[in-house]
């Protein structure tokens, strides 16, 4: 079954997300929220390693939240191409659509 | 689909039971039920009737209460986690119990989704 | 019966959220539940042998861990590359578990209907 991840803290001071994007499979999703949205700013280590993982596994969908955005100063321009910026009902809709929710603390 | 959702960060100082507060704000509005909220770890302290943020910051209490009045969501407490960190029945803000780790099995069990915010 | 996955990331005594899933862990495999703890990343300390938790004020984990698999509550996991990463192997942990890969593992977690973590 597909699974949602929920990566919460920021790339620069925990190794959540790159745990989670080592242990990705096809199919599954990934949503960046509160401190890890700063992964998906352009020209950041972090943000290369999302559009290679991207890149490498298959139709794996890449989605940042977006009141952690504006709350950040962080503006959609600012982002990779490969992430897409959702909001809250987008939030809830995506774990209506993913029958597993995995969160990476 | 119903929702059970995990809280397990205090107020405040981490953001995700306010992180939580909007999915389920979100869900709802959505035409889904949240149906029960368990607070795990240091997110007992999200039940303090005596929160008193100064200013227009989250207040993470009154705006549980204010899903437990408004659409009936069950607000429970770990009493383990709550005895742990000195949060008793008589400091709970309204809409909130204290229950059993058994209470967030059983809405895991019942709900179609289990959604853990905080570490 | 749903399927239950405990995931289990941080070191013991650190924080005691170990321990407090391992708690739920017992519940729900009482509750008739299907019920795995994984370990994975720096949650394989959990299980590493030799732990003096009083040395810092704390109890033990291994024990109620070890109890959960021996009372047929809950199948415990382990990640074989958290492992090597870290420097252990298998014969250093106080508790049995089955060693599965990261692919395996991975596997594990998607067919979960509940993730609960720690």
């Amino acid at each position: 079954m597909p699974v949602l991840h929920m990566v919460r803290a920021s790339p620069f001071a925990a190794p959540a997300l790159e745990a989670c994007l080592d242990r990705v499979r096809p199919g599954d999703a990934v949503l960046l929220m509160e401190d890890a949205v700063l992964a998906a700013r352009r020209g950041t280590a972090p943000a290369a390693r999302l559009v290679r993982t991207a890149a490498e596994v298959e139709g794996l969908r890449l989605h940042v939240l977006e009141p952690d955005l504006l709350a950040r100063g962080i503006a959609a321009a600012e982002l990779v191409e490969a992430v897409a910026v959702v909001d809250d009902g987008s939030f809830v809709d995506l774990a209506v659509g993913y029958p597993t929710i995995l969160p990476w603390i | 689909m119903e929702f059970a959702l995990v809280v397990t960060e205090g107020p405040f100082t981490r953001q995700s039971s306010a992180t939580a507060c909007r999915f389920a704000r979100a869900a709802i509005a959505r035409g889904h039920r949240v149906w029960r909220v368990f607070f795990f770890h240091d997110g007992v302290g999200n039940a303090s009737r005596h929160i008193e943020p100064p200013g227009r910051e989250h207040n993470a209490a009154g705006e549980w209460s204010a899903l437990a009045r408004e659409h009936g969501v069950d607000l429970v407490l770990c009493v383990t986690a709550a005895q742990r960190r000195g949060i008793c029945a008589e400091a709970l803000a309204p809409g909130f119990r204290i229950g059993g780790l058994g209470q967030m099995v059983e809405a895991s069990i019942r709900c179609d989704r289990t959604l853990v915010f905080g570490g | 019966m749903k399927n239950f996955v405990f995931v289990v990331r941080r070191a013991a005594h650190g924080t005691a959220h170990g321990r407090e899933l391992a708690e739920a862990a017992m519940l729900a495999g009482a509750m008739d539940q299907s019920v795995a703890v994984a370990f994975l990343d720096d949650g394989v300390f959990q299980l590493k042998s030799g732990q003096c938790p009083a040395a810092v004020g704390a109890v033990a984990v291994t024990g109620p861990l070890a109890a959960l698999a021996e009372d047929g509550l809950a199948r415990l996991y382990v990640e074989s590359e958290s492992l090597a990463e870290r420097n252990l192997s298998a014969e250093d942990l106080a508790v049995a578990t089955q060693v599965l890969t990261r692919a395996e593992m991975s596997d594990l977690l998607g067919r979960a209907d509940v993730i609960l973590t720690a």
